[in-house]
């Protein structure tokens, strides 16, 4: 406490803490202006870190909201024309129940075979079926040709060139979204899977007792890499292929001692050797032609079995022309059933993904508003809190200029006479 | 009896010393206002008796007082207050520096706002997010590359900040550098007046005040110490161990350019020309604030920048364009090092002595929950000298990056996309060393080795030291990749590969399968890109993108924070200080206006015993005799 003060000692510390009154009502009006508390960065450092974090976590929450949708939308647009093969795969049942009862004539088994056609001209059109910006549905990531390709021909029975064949000619990769951190979801439904009907079965011709594996490598089964090394028999690639995860399940033939590759869930195999290597080649699964791609390179000795959707409507289709009776109520029937059962498969696998999604969606819009809350909790100004921070700065103000202008001025000289 | 005029010379006595009185108030009422200022008291002092009693001696009661003189003229003042002033100065002054240049970093920030780094960053991954859904597209590859552009203008944009604040900075050195000589010439100028004044046996007080005003400019400037203020020949100011003014020599702060430091202005020290450090005052804080706090930042920011490119380019390279084209890098950095081992002329002399590689990858693609089932000790460099990491044949892998990454070493270890492994380098923390290049890695023992594939051999032997010209020959070969290091700022210098820009079609969204191209709708490599974002990449000392972010927010928010209290802290001591001084040393006019009262009334006085005196004289001299 000093015992003296100077003349100017009232002034400056009047000046000191006016100074510092305006620096605060400045900071009050600048938050009120820009309704943010945190002018800079040293306001409040912790709670502009979290703020960044929250800023960029609310981001990707709706980055997040924004795929699940576009998912969900490209989900609706393959379920209708799903829906629609089912349909269609449908009434070929009923008529190849019908065509089946031995009341029909040669003609009107001749007739539904006309009508069958149609149907499978319609289901090869659906499986082609392209998305809203051009891009094959079922091609898996091939998007920009056709899943299939119809090979045209004569048919006994039947006027000009119908077809003969549908080929898969589009990928069996799956292109993911991410829906939510680090989760992703397949968007796809490759044709290979949706559109067959049985099990598909190879057996290799070559006996592989004394095959061993010259160095390490690698066999692609549906696109999954099994690694194998220098040294392994016959015995442990199968091994192998049976423990690795997918739906393939590998095992000798007791009598030729050949590689039998079984899909152990409908759908069409895609084998493939590691670029170097060429054990399956050597097994005799592949063909050794070069510039063969999957599904088409499997080797011409061995024998294939299990065939698409296509492969049974239209043996189906030929058979109803020829009038094989035993035919349709047997093999045509269990095809078409097959069929049936397969693309019912993917319908509900779909409805699961769609399902999915729902919830993921619902937990997405609950968690957004708790985090822009926690941003705002952090960055910006209580309203009531700056409007009265403002008022009292401003009374205060007013009082301390007030009080200072009625002690400043009087001195000695002016009793003085 | 005495002399008869000596009433006169009692009275005359008097009203001069008044009158000096009366001039030193006057004196004072001026210069109420003038900083710096002490006021000044009249000492008066009785006048020495007349006689001394050993001579001729009346017999008669003595000593008749002879009046009053002036001692001498004093300035009120507190030598040791005046210490305390001078040494806070200068801890304000460096705080106050701090606080001003720490918000300007602060602003370059840009946070938490919507056009920062961070935010342009986001938009960035977003874009491949859509890209991963419409990978077939080429508006979605048109949307990637801007966001990528104008992801590298902010980042542009922020070093350019930071290094404006660097520069100005620099100014603000060279400024200061030149006010504190000029202080110093001022000093011992004065001190010679002061010299010359004293020597008469005189109180320079003005003169005094002007050196003492001068002395605490000073004193915030550069942290200095000052002894001897009452002998003008020894009057000292001095600042670790070095004279700066010492009487009428004063010896003035000299700078030069550093070569090391961007050809920034360093201090030296006048007699040796060595470096010279300077903590304290506002001269060595603002050398502080350019040499760590801005250094710092840019560095930061480079780090991310060259971490960011490194982790997308590594994936872009592995996908497939539009027309299968693959092994493209999305961001270039230009310049860097030219040769493509990295060998590199670093001391100039023409002849290649060092190796600057920035990232080593093993060839083994390792698993991270696998025991090693090794032993043995990594070397690798430190902030000084070399940090060893032991491990054990029942680590994980997982265990001994992350022991890694926690060592303290200058390196970051993590496993990429393929699980191979990945030693980067991090910012140096000594000028001396360039910043983004690996200096040492060493194994005792296999795991580097044969286990990972990122040494050819095990001990010293097969070490990678960056002082071999051709270092990248004890990597293991065939598939090891490492990347060298970029020559200059990152941040100032990468961009958007100008191939993608030209045409899009070449912009990877798929990463193929098996070696084959990838697919139309394959997005694999979008998706690979756009997951960097939360995954661990390890980007200096943080594990995420996140965390980076937000702790660089949290630093220099923090010091910005600390700048500001304790600047205001500073400041209230010092006012508390000053209104000391103030109290002791300052102009009260009231009371100067009583003492003028005082004086007047003594003056009157004495004008009147003169005039009495006189009267008396005049009885004696008319009025007897003839």
């Amino acid at each position: 406490m000093v015992q003296r003060l100077s003349s100017n000692a009232s002034a400056n510390d009047m000046n000191f803490q006016l100074r510092n009154q305006e620096v605060r009502v400045n900071q009050a009006q600048n938050q009120m202006s820009s309704q943010q508390r945190l002018q800079n960065l040293r306001d409040d450092p912790i709670a502009a870190a979290h703020a960044s974090r929250y800023q960029s976590w609310a981001e990707r929450l709706s980055r997040y909201d924004q795929n699940s949708l576009e998912v969900q939308a490209n989900l609706r647009i393959q379920e209708t024309h799903m829906g629609q093969a089912q349909d269609i795969l449908q009434r070929v049942n009923e008529l190849t129940i019908q065509g089946a009862n031995g009341t029909y004539a040669k003609e009107d088994l001749q007739k539904m075979g006309v009508e069958i056609n149609e149907y499978l001209n319609e289901l090869v059109s659906i499986g082609n079926a392209k998305g809203p910006d051009g891009q094959s549905l079922f091609a898996g990531t091939r998007v920009d040709s056709n899943a299939y390709r119809a090979l045209q021909g004569p048919v006994a029975g039947a006027q000009g060139q119908l077809i003969t064949g549908v080929e898969y000619v589009g990928s069996i990769g799956d292109n993911k979204a991410e829906i939510s951190e680090g989760s992703t979801m397949a968007t796809g439904f490759p044709g290979n899977k949706v559109f067959w009907a049985d099990q598909q079965r190879v057996y290799s011709a070559v006996d592989s007792q004394n095959y061993t594996v010259p160095a390490d490598t690698a066999v692609l089964i549906d696109g999954k890499a099994v690694d194998l090394r220098a040294g392994d028999t016959a015995h442990a690639i199968a091994a192998k292929i049976n423990a690795a995860a997918v739906s393939v399940r590998a095992s000798l033939d007791p009598v030729t001692n050949g590689l039998v590759l079984e899909t152990t869930q409908p759908h069409q195999l895609f084998l493939e050797d590691k670029a170097g290597g060429s054990v399956l080649k050597d097994l005799g699964v592949l063909g050794v032609r070069p510039g063969l791609l999957p599904p088409h390179n499997i080797n011409q000795d061995a024998r294939l079995f299990g065939g698409s959707m296509f492969d049974a409507v239209i043996r189906l289709r030929d058979n109803l022309f020829a009038g094989n009776k035993d035919f349709i109520g047997g093999q045509g029937l269990a095809g078409i059933q097959a069929s049936l059962q397969n693309i019912q498969t993917s319908i509900a696998e779909l409805g699961s993904r769609d399902n999915r999604l729902e919830t993921v969606s619902q937990r997405l819009e609950n968690e957004q508003p708790k985090v822009v809350e926690k941003l705002s909790n952090a960055v910006d100004l209580d309203l009531t809190q700056g409007i009265t921070n403002l008022k009292m700065l401003d009374t205060t103000h007013q009082a301390a200029l007030r009080a200072a202008a009625k002690i400043l001025p009087p001195t000695l000289m002016d009793y003085l006479r | 009896m005495g002399s008869a005029f000596s009433g006169i010379e009692i009275g005359k006595r008097a009203v001069a010393t008044h009158s000096e009185a009366l001039q030193t108030v006057g004196h004072n009422l001026s210069n109420a206002n003038t900083e710096g200022y002490s006021r000044q008291r009249v000492e008066m002092k009785e006048m020495d008796p007349l006689y001394d009693a050993a001579l001729n001696r009346e017999e008669r009661p003595g000593q008749i007082g002879q009046g009053v003189i002036t001692q001498s003229i004093t300035r009120v003042r507190d030598d040791m207050l005046e210490g305390r002033i001078d040494a806070h100065a200068s801890g304000e002054a460096y705080w106050g520096a701090r606080d001003e240049y720490v918000l300007q970093l602060e602003k370059a920030q840009n946070e938490p706002a919507e056009l920062s780094v961070r935010t342009r960053m986001d938009k960035f991954w977003e874009s491949w997010q859509d890209l991963s859904l419409h990978p077939d597209e080429m508006a979605s590859r048109k949307a990637v590359l801007e966001r990528g552009e104008a992801l590298m203008d902010a980042i542009h944009f922020k070093n350019k900040n930071l290094t404006d604040v660097a520069v100005a900075l620099n100014d603000a050195v060279g400024v200061t550098v030149g006010e504190a000589n000029q202080y110093i010439r001022n000093i011992a100028s004065l001190n010679v007046q002061i010299q010359k004044v004293k020597a008469m046996g005189d109180n320079p007080n003005d003169l005094m005040d002007q050196r003492d005003l001068l002395a605490g400019k000073l004193a915030a400037l550069v942290p200095i110490t000052i002894e001897n203020k009452r002998d003008p020949d020894e009057y000292l100011i001095h600042m670790n161990g070095v004279h700066l003014v010492q009487g009428k020599i004063g010896t003035p702060l000299e700078t030069v350019g550093d070569p090391n430091n961007e050809g920034y202005l360093k201090v030296i020290r006048p007699d040796t020309k060595q470096d010279w450090t300077i903590t304290g005052g506002k001269l060595g804080s603002l050398v502080e604030l350019r040499d760590k706090d801005t250094r710092k930042e840019i560095q930061n920011l480079d780090l991310m920048t060259v971490h960011f490119t490194d982790l997308v380019n590594e994936v872009h390279s592995q996908g497939y364009g539009v027309n299968g084209e693959t092994g493209k890098k999305f961001f270039n950095e230009y310049p860097f090092v030219l040769n493509v081992d990295g060998s590199y002329d670093r001391a100039g002399k023409g002849v290649v002595d060092s190796t600057y590689v920035f990232r080593v990858s093993g060839k083994n693609a390792l698993d991270s929950q696998q025991q090693i089932g090794l032993a043995g000790t990594i070397t690798l460099p430190g902030k000084t000298g070399n940090v060893t990491v032991d491990y054990k044949p029942a680590d994980t892998v997982h265990d001994l990056v992350n022991r890694i990454n926690n060592s303290g070493a200058e390196v970051s270890a993590r496993l990429d996309l393929n699980g191979k492994i990945q030693l980067k380098a991090v910012p140096s923390d000594d000028p001396a060393n360039p910043s983004f290049v690996l200096r040492h890695v060493e194994d005792s023992g296999q795991f580097l080795v044969g286990y990972a594939g990122v040494l050819g051999q095990s001990g010293p032997a097969g070490a990678y030291d960056w002082q071999n010209p051709q270092a990248v020959s004890t990597l293991a070969g065939g598939g090891t990749s490492y990347q060298v290091a970029p020559l200059t700022h990152p941040s100032a210098w990468v961009g958007v590969n100008e191939e993608l820009k030209a045409d899009p079609g070449k912009l990877a969204a798929g990463l193929g399968k098996n070696g084959t191209p990838a697919e139309a709708g394959d997005g694999s490599a979008a998706l690979a890109i756009a997951s960097l974002r939360g995954s661990q990449v390890m980007v200096g000392g943080a594990k995420t993108f996140d965390d980076y972010f937000a702790n660089s927010v949290a630093e220099i928010g923090l010091k910005g924070e600390t700048a500001q209290v304790t600047f205001q802290t500073q400041q209230k001591v010092m006012k508390d200080l000053t209104d000391l001084r103030d109290s002791i040393s300052g102009v009260n006019i009231d009371e100067e206006m009583s003492n003028m009262l005082k004086f007047q009334h003594g003056y009157q006085a004495a004008a009147r015993f003169i005039s009495n005196w006189n009267d008396m004289l005049d009885t004696i001299i008319n009025r007897m005799g003839v």
